[in-house]
């Protein structure tokens, strides 16, 4: 039986996951961090950099990195513009076809980009388990439409992966709760992530995941908090920084930062770093962020209702309700879920690890690994046609469990009219113009007298949420499936096209990437080494000591020269034995200096 | 791995599908027993690694399970289906607001101009409740029918009935439209 891997796509941070010994894991990289952050960079000699090294490269590297691609998932340029002036990278209509992303020399859309992010994964799950691996399961928000969710198996594909499955995040969560804890039971999944929000409210019994109904917003996570949080602190910031990108982005990593700290704390000096710039720094209470951010989290309580409405329960019939998503950590989101399910909601699962536990059991599952529990998920939009007068008619209702489907009947108007256009809508507005036109087609029909040709169209949503249309004239009896390719979608040639360039790309040469990657994390270390001895001096640290420090800053920096990346491998690894002391002594004298602060402020 | 699969039986309507009869007061405990044991067979999940034609033939078999299911759970569209394959049709073809709630309706909206109030919103479901009822009873009369004439008799007044409950929809739409949601 062929290991099949879970993976946890995220808009920040992504993981990988497996099946070990009737656990599931999550798998490592070498330095045993599980969180991959969803960041691609283009390094020395174009080679990719994702993760770790990338996000470092955010703000040093700004127009060589991108991030928070998963918004632009099975997106039209049309439903993205307004938030485009905070992002530091270009990003394009791509007419009918997906936006584009510039990253330094070249245009790419999100699924190529989020292909690089399932590449790294991939190699990081074949490192830690030895052994080649081809299938997945990939999550997604459960309020993710048909395009998104064609997107990431787009994506999937690309990286070389045979996507299984597309999971919903909050049902693959209540997989990993449900596999401990096998009590039968109603439970709640509030999903509150880097980018999307999803609640989920589902029927736990003997085994069996039924999702009783799913709601949320693909465009509401932490993100989101984080950019109001900008908006509010531009207005404060030096005239001449306002209009400078790279200064923007260190107001978002500031503001992100804060964020996370005021999830602890009450109050936050907040500074903005960019190189060679001149230092902002503004403090910030819980209280005005949670001012700012009170809008944002409101905006899940409406999603919570209706989801409660359509699975038909009231919310004490509740009987759990489970965290998911780093936003959730944030007192004020916990507080506000407390509120709209009277209970407390439970604290003891992994925010960030739940999701790729409960892909990893998918993933287990349908390799015929696990065999007693089984998920019947939902599909979260409505799903219609466009009928007379421009209104939406509906076949197949949300919250229906999938696989499910629907038949229509079609002929024609006019006398040998050759192809009937059926428009496929998916939302809840009667209007059709007002919901997502997820597929234009042309049905064939053969020449005849207007009315007399008969075509049924079966309309089938998969177990991964995702259409299928198959047409069959019942004049002739003649069947045939049809190609549907999404709106601002990929067809299956140019996905093609895309997996052959991504075979190429797996072959590049490993040395090449090794060498990048050193010389990468090198310059990283290096990055702040230079930001310590700034603070040595400030601190008054024996400057004999601090002209042996910069001694060894300066071998390192000439080791990261070299062709070879073991040379420079085993340099830092000197140098970070070396400097460990040294940030040791500035942390003792920063931890000093803030406790005479305290004492100055007592007296 | 699984190497063969049939389609389900396309001659089998929903309630055969679930080994039912072909009754109108269903037991949805049994249902939700029969739906369960028929997913854990049907269900994509089990054949995500067979070939692409058994994995075909195992999402159309679910979706029909599926499909199958949220008919027959909800009472009205059970009865709707149980109409269908019985071929009873509308006598005019069309559904028609049979006239003495023709009367009502017009009455009730009248009054929802004048003076929309709480007793108003009482009067509808009153007369919502009356169609329940009705509807019940004729339901049972259906699955007690011993033989096909009076079995068509309660199907007729099911018909007749289920217009008359899809009217009353609209107008309880209509007043809490008017009043707001109580």
């Amino acid at each position: 039986m062929p290991t099949v891997i879970g993976i946890d796509l995220g808009t920040t941070n992504s993981l990988v996951a497996c099946m070990r010994d009737g656990v599931p894991t999550v798998l490592a990289d070498e330095r045993g961090v599980k969180l991959m952050p969803s960041v691609i960079s283009i390094g020395e000699q174009d080679v990719m950099l994702v993760g770790d090294l990338a996000r470092h490269r955010r703000v040093t590297a700004h127009d060589r990195t991108v991030f928070s691609v998963k918004r632009f998932m099975g997106r039209s340029f049309e439903e993205v513009k307004d938030e485009l002036h905070l992002l530091p990278f270009l990003v394009q209509d791509g007419e009918s076809g997906p936006v584009k992303i510039s990253l330094f020399n070249r245009e790419y859309t999100p699924q190529e980009l989020s292909g690089f992010i399932l590449r790294e994964l991939k190699r990081r799950a074949e490192k830690a388990l030895g052994q080649e691996l081809k299938q997945a399961v990939i999550t997604v928000p459960a309020y993710f439409n048909d395009a998104q969710r064609q997107a990431t198996k787009a994506a999937g594909f690309i990286a070389g992966l045979q996507v299984l499955r597309i999971v919903n995040e909050p049902t693959a969560a209540a997989l990993a709760y449900g596999m401990t804890n096998r009590d039968s039971g109603t439970v709640a999944v509030y999903d509150f992530g880097g980018g999307t929000f999803d609640i989920s409210i589902l029927s736990i019994k003997d085994g069996v995941f039924h999702v009783l109904s799913t709601n949320g917003d693909t465009h509401l996570g932490g993100d989101d908090l984080d950019e109001a949080l900008m908006e509010a602190l531009l207005p404060s910031l030096p005239e001449e920084a306002k209009d400078d990108r790279q200064i923007i982005l260190g107001v978002r990593e500031a503001a992100e930062r804060a964020k996370c700290d005021l999830s602890s704390e009450m109050q936050t000096m907040l500074s903005v770093e960019v190189p060679d710039k001149p230092r902002i720094e503004l403090e910030l209470t819980r209280p005005q962020l949670e001012g700012v951010m009170a809008p944002v989290i409101e905006r899940t309580r409406v999603a919570c209702e209706n989801a409660l409405k359509d699975a038909g329960l009231s919310a004490g019939e509740i009987d759990e309700v489970l965290l998911v998503g780093g936003s959730t950590r944030i007192p004020m989101v916990r507080a506000l879920c407390a509120e709209i399910f009277g209970r407390e909601p439970r604290a003891d699962l992994n925010p960030d690890e739940v999701v790729a536990q409960g892909a990893a059991v998918q993933a287990d599952i349908l390799a015929g690994g696990t065999r007693d529990l089984l998920l019947l998920d939902v599909t979260p939009l409505s799903l219609g046609i466009e009928g007379f007068g421009g209104i939406m008619s509906v076949l197949i209702a949300r919250n229906s469990t999938i696989p499910a489907s629907a038949t229509e009947g079609f002929t024609t108007a006019a006398d040998n009219q050759t192809a009937v256009v059926v428009h496929v809508l998916q939302g809840e507005r009667e209007l059709a113009a007002e919901n997502r036109s997820l597929a234009r087609f042309d049905l064939p029909v053969d020449p005849l007298p207007a009315g007399l040709p008969r075509i049924e169209v079966e309309f089938l949503i998969d177990a991964d949420g995702i259409l299928n249309v198959t047409a069959r004239d019942l004049r002739t009896g003649k069947g045939q499936t049809i190609e549907v390719v999404p709106s601002h979608g990929l067809s299956e040639d140019e996905i093609l096209g895309m997996v052959k360039a991504g075979i190429e790309h797996g072959r590049e040469d490993m040395d090449r990437r090794w060498l990048v990657e050193a010389r990468t994390e090198a310059e990283i270390v290096l990055n702040s080494a230079r930001k310590a001895v700034a603070q040595a001096r400030e601190a008054g640290f024996d400057e004999d000591r601090i002209k042996r420090f910069e001694a060894q800053l300066d071998a390192l920096d000439e080791a990261r020269k070299s062709d070879d990346h073991a040379v420079i491998r085993a340099e830092q690894q000197r140098f970070n034995a070396e400097t460990q002391e040294l940030a040791g002594d500035l942390m003792d004298a920063a931890v000093k200096r803030a406790l005479a602060g305290q004492k100055l402020e007592e007296a | 791995m699984v190497t063969e699969l049939a389609p389900l039986s396309p001659d089998l309507d929903h309630f055969a599908l679930f080994g039912f009869d072909r009754k109108l007061v269903l037991d949805s405990a049994a249902l939700d027993a029969a739906f369960l044991r028929l997913s854990r067979e049907c269900h994509p999940d089990r054949y995500a690694v067979a070939e692409p034609e058994i994995r075909a033939v195992a999402e159309r078999n679910s979706a029909r399970v599926n499909d199958a299911k949220r008919v027959l759970s909800d009472p009205v569209r059970r009865a709707e289906y149980v109409l269908e394959l019985a071929g009873v049709e509308r006598p005019d073809g069309e559904a028609k607001c049979p006239p003495d709630l023709l009367m009502e309706v017009f009455e009730l909206r009248e009054k929802l101009m004048e003076d929309p109030g709480p007793e108003l919103v009482e009067r509808v479901l009153s007369l919502f409740a009356d169609v329940e009822e009705k509807l019940d009873g004729l339901f049972s009369r259906h699955d007690a029918a011993a033989d096909d004439p009076s079995r068509l008799e309660a199907l007729r007044g099911i018909r007749e009935t289920l217009d008359r409950r899809k009217f009353l929809m609209n107008l309880t739409r209509e007043v809490e439209g008017t009043l707001g949601k109580p």
